[in-house]
């Protein structure tokens, strides 16, 4: 105690709650001015105190009330568990809990006029006390809070924490099929964030980059990413680190430490997410590839090989027949025109067979070596207008006077192409030239047309000969080979061979189409752009 | 009361039994009581004997009353079956009702046991 | 020493019984659906240590419970592991939220049922051994087992060497079988007393 309140202890307080009718006073103004209900019954049951609380939320006033039991004042309501906890309370002494959840609305009592749209009833928790009084014996109290605010704030958390338990199982399933898509895709794909971590998202991932993987992998990763200031970059053992130029393709290999080198294509791709940049790291096996790469490479290697050496072989052996031959047709001709008529006749015949024999001779050796310069001294590629072109041909035959007038025949207008000018010239002359040759001298057509289509020119050579059997539509292009004796048709049998070859080297294709005694269709198909080939081999 | 009258009283609890027999012999001497500790010893005992009360426990391990009552109801149709418990809430009391079973609330009192059977003997 | 003879001990049980059964009727009359309540066994122990619940000392477990003054005093209490109280009050409720804790309502219904079956075991024994006997508002605490007796309230009226009655209590709900413990806190001269009491029934009602 301090002085100041002995001080005031010495006069007499003008409140004192010794004094009943002060006690009395404060206590009913304390019961009436909770923010509970209070209700008091008498060991009888019946009600002995009503509090202000109690009279606005049941309508029900203290004199309308007292002295009567609970289920007489709320007749139309079933009052199980309160009354029994009420009986229990007077007869033992037993203190209760009531709760709202298991007794909702225990008692008929209003909720404020917010809850009143979803709530019909006050919802309540309900406590009762015994009281032991000296005089009365055990009487009961209720005290009733509200919490109507409660409940309803717990039906919301139900809802939400439902809703969101829905929405984690939706998520959860969505990420299952997406976890089990990465797990089953075969290439390895990772994830790198710009603090420089990486992490590998599959088991193909784990493989490569896990404890028996390749150490090294993730340092030549980082280096592949844009900058990151967080880590030192070492650059990889150069071969390690493949790039492609020209296609933009990177290629790492891979080194396990279960000894085995896995070349791999990276791609990388990027998003940002938390707001942070992070990128997907894509690595694709591609050993099949390579070894498939390597095969073809082996053998384009091997065949420009043996075709070199082919052609080299074929120029050599006519060059340096030419030498011999012209010794031999020298002096044949030279046998010819001085001792013909000299001898007797069978000599004569004799020696216009070797004459001729000698010519022939010529002639093949002469295409051999046009054969074989078609892939050795090949020129640039420029653009070719055809129309002018089959104006140079038939200004040809005519000069030659091999060929009637008026029978090539072009309809409509050619292309221009790009080609080498004087190949495409020997392509369609010899074209032009087999088409008569094959064909009745006097009435021998040839008709030279064109169409096209989204990536091609295709030229037309028409004749009305005598056709060719479709068992050699395949073969005729192919070098020597005749269908026919010397004797019916002029020609060496390397004429389609060189007409072939041309084409090829200009990334074509050639076919023919034939009815025999119907005349045959020579198509050349030419592309509109050049092939990698074509296009490095025309340079 | 001159004649006897037989009982047969089921429980698992021998405090159980011993408190309503001495209630009932307190109440009418000279009446045969006989006791079972679980479904399985009444059904025996039923087979030697016919009891005119039968007074059968709820809540006893295995078979429980309410099985029990259905037993000896199909067996003696006209007997006085009576179930004690203090788990007497609706299914079970249904269940009883249905089957012709009295109730008797537990705890047993001296009061209870003499009332429930001096109503049952004015009725015979 | 506890030392009951197989009658005390079986007249103990019976009280009990009657108890749960009165708790059990009244629950599904408020919950509107069947609730059977055994006690299958119960013992006695000197040692917590020594319970069946021990054995999980880590165990979370959600308590109500309510202290006791009459001849007999001590503490009364039953207990779940949190999961099974969950479970509980979800299946009394008709409810199935997704949360892993109780809400403040449901610990709340969680005391309400503690309440009605305390009240019912002590109301059992108070009526018939004669005995008044006075109970404090339940009180709710979640902790893990080995604390379950830890007193928070300083020189509280836990005994200081109490002996425990342990009942192990079974709901059987329409879904599902939910274990409990109700456990009877209570010191060796309070168990002595209780012994006396269920004596001199017994050799006033049989003798």
């Amino acid at each position: 105690m301090t002085k100041s309140q002995s001080a005031k202890g010495d006069q007499p307080p003008s409140f004192d709650l010794n004094r009943d009718s002060d006690a009395a006073d404060l206590f009913a103004a304390l019961l009436d001015t909770a923010d509970t209900g209070l209700i008091a019954l008498a060991p009888d049951g019946t009600i002995c105190h009503w509090n202000q609380w109690m009279q606005s939320r049941s309508g029900k006033d203290a004199d309308q009330v007292m002295g009567k039991a609970l289920h007489d004042v709320f007749p139309d309501t079933k009052l199980g568990r309160v009354s029994l906890a009420i009986e229990d309370c007077l007869k033992f002494g037993m203190p209760a809990v009531i709760s709202p959840s298991l007794n909702q609305g225990a008692l008929p009592l209003r909720p404020l006029p917010q809850f009143a749209a979803s709530f019909d009833r006050m919802e309540q928790s309900i406590r009762v006390h015994p009281i032991q009084t000296k005089r009365n014996g055990t009487l009961c109290s209720l005290i009733i809070r509200d919490v109507t605010l409660a409940v309803q704030r717990d039906r919301l958390l139900r809802q939400q924490a439902a809703e969101l338990a829905d929405l984690v199982t939706q998520t959860k399933r969505s990420e299952d099929r997406t976890r089990a898509i990465l797990q089953n895709t075969i290439d390895a794909i990772l994830v790198a964030s710009d603090d420089g971590s990486i992490e590998p998202l599959n088991s193909r991932a784990q493989e490569l980059c896990g404890p028996t993987g390749d150490p090294e992998l993730r340092n030549i990763i980082r280096f592949l990413l844009p900058d990151s200031e967080h880590t030192p970059l070492t650059p990889p053992p150069p071969n390690r680190l493949l790039t492609d130029l020209g296609t933009g393709v990177i290629e790492v290999l891979a080194s396990t430490l279960s000894g085995r080198n896995v070349p791999l294509e990276v791609a990388i791709s990027h998003f940002s997410a938390d707001q942070r940049y992070h990128y997907i790291i894509t690595l694709r096996d591609i050993s099949q590839r390579k070894r498939h790469e390597k095969e073809i490479q082996r053998t384009m290697q091997e065949l420009e090989r043996s075709n070199a050496e082919l052609e080299q072989f074929a120029y050599a052996a006519s060059h340096d027949l030419q030498e011999p031959l012209r010794m031999v047709s020298s002096y044949t001709q030279l046998l010819a025109r001085r001792y013909e008529g000299q001898l007797d006749e069978t000599a004569d015949e004799f020696i216009h067979y070797a004459v001729d024999g000698t010519q022939r001779m010529q002639r093949m050796i002469d295409d051999l070596l046009t054969l074989s310069r078609v892939g050795r001294h090949g020129k640039p590629f420029n653009p070719v207008p055809l129309d002018n072109l089959f104006d140079a041909i038939v200004t040809n035959f005519r000069r030659a006077g091999s060929t009637p007038e008026g029978n090539i025949i072009r309809e409509g207008h050619l292309p221009t192409v790009m080609g080498d000018a004087s190949q495409l010239l020997l392509l369609f002359q010899n074209l032009v030239s087999n088409g008569l040759k094959y064909s009745d001298p006097k009435n021998g057509q040839v008709r030279i047309f064109a169409s096209e289509t989204p990536d091609s020119y295709r030229i037309f050579v028409a004749d009305n000969g005598i056709g060719i059997d479709p068992q050699y539509h395949e073969t005729i292009f192919e070098i020597f080979k005749r269908l026919h004796g010397y004797g019916d048709y002029a020609g060496t049998g390397i004429g389609l061979a060189i007409c072939k070859k041309i084409v090829d080297r200009h990334g074509g294709g050639i076919d023919v189409t034939s009815k025999p005694g119907q005349g045959s269709t020579f198509c050349v198909e030419l592309p509109k752009e050049l092939s990698i080939v074509a296009a490095s081999e025309s340079m | 009361m001159p004649n006897t009258k037989s009982v047969l009283l089921v429980d698992d609890s021998k405090f159980a039994r011993l408190l309503v027999k001495a209630f009932i012999s307190s109440n009418f001497a000279n009446w045969e009581i006989d006791e079972a500790e679980d479904g399985a010893k009444a059904l025996e005992m039923v087979d030697a004997k016919t009891y005119d009360y039968m007074l059968v426990d709820f809540n006893m391990p295995g078979m429980d009353g309410l099985e029990l009552g259905e037993k000896l109801r199909s067996r003696f149709p006209g007997a006085v079956i009576a179930l004690l418990t203090a788990n007497i809430q609706q299914e079970i009391q249904n269940k009883a009702e249905n089957l012709g079973l009295d109730f008797i609330a537990k705890p047993p009192t001296e009061d209870k046991i003499r009332d429930y059977i001096m109503s049952r003997e004015a009725t015979r | 020493m506890i030392e009951l003879t197989e009658l005390e001990h079986d007249t103990i049980s019976e009280l009990i019984n009657i108890g749960v059964g009165r708790a059990a009727s009244s629950l599904s009359e408020m919950v509107d659906q069947p609730v059977e309540l055994t006690v299958p066994a119960i013992s006695f122990v000197e040692r917590f240590s020594d319970s069946e619940l021990a054995n999980a000392p880590t165990e979370v477990v959600s308590a109500v419970s309510q202290s006791f003054h009459g001849p007999f005093t001590g503490e009364a209490m039953l207990v779940f592991p949190e999961v099974r109280s969950l479970e509980l009050v979800r299946s009394l409720l008709k409810v199935d939220v997704p949360l892993d804790t109780l809400t403040d309502l449901e610990q709340e219904a969680l005391m309400e049922v503690g309440n009605i079956i305390l009240n019912a075991c002590l109301g059992s024994i108070s009526n018939v051994l004669g005995e008044p006997i006075n109970c404090s508002m339940p009180t709710f605490r979640k902790r893990e087992t080995r604390a379950l007796l830890d007193d928070d309230t300083a020189g509280g009226s836990t005994a200081t060497n109490p002996v425990l009655m342990i009942l192990h209590v079974q709901f059987m709900l329409r879904q599902n079988d939910i274990d409990g413990y109700v456990l009877f806190v209570m010191d060796l001269e309070s168990i002595q007393m209780l012994r006396e009491l269920v004596r001199r029934f017994l050799a006033n009602s049989l003798g």
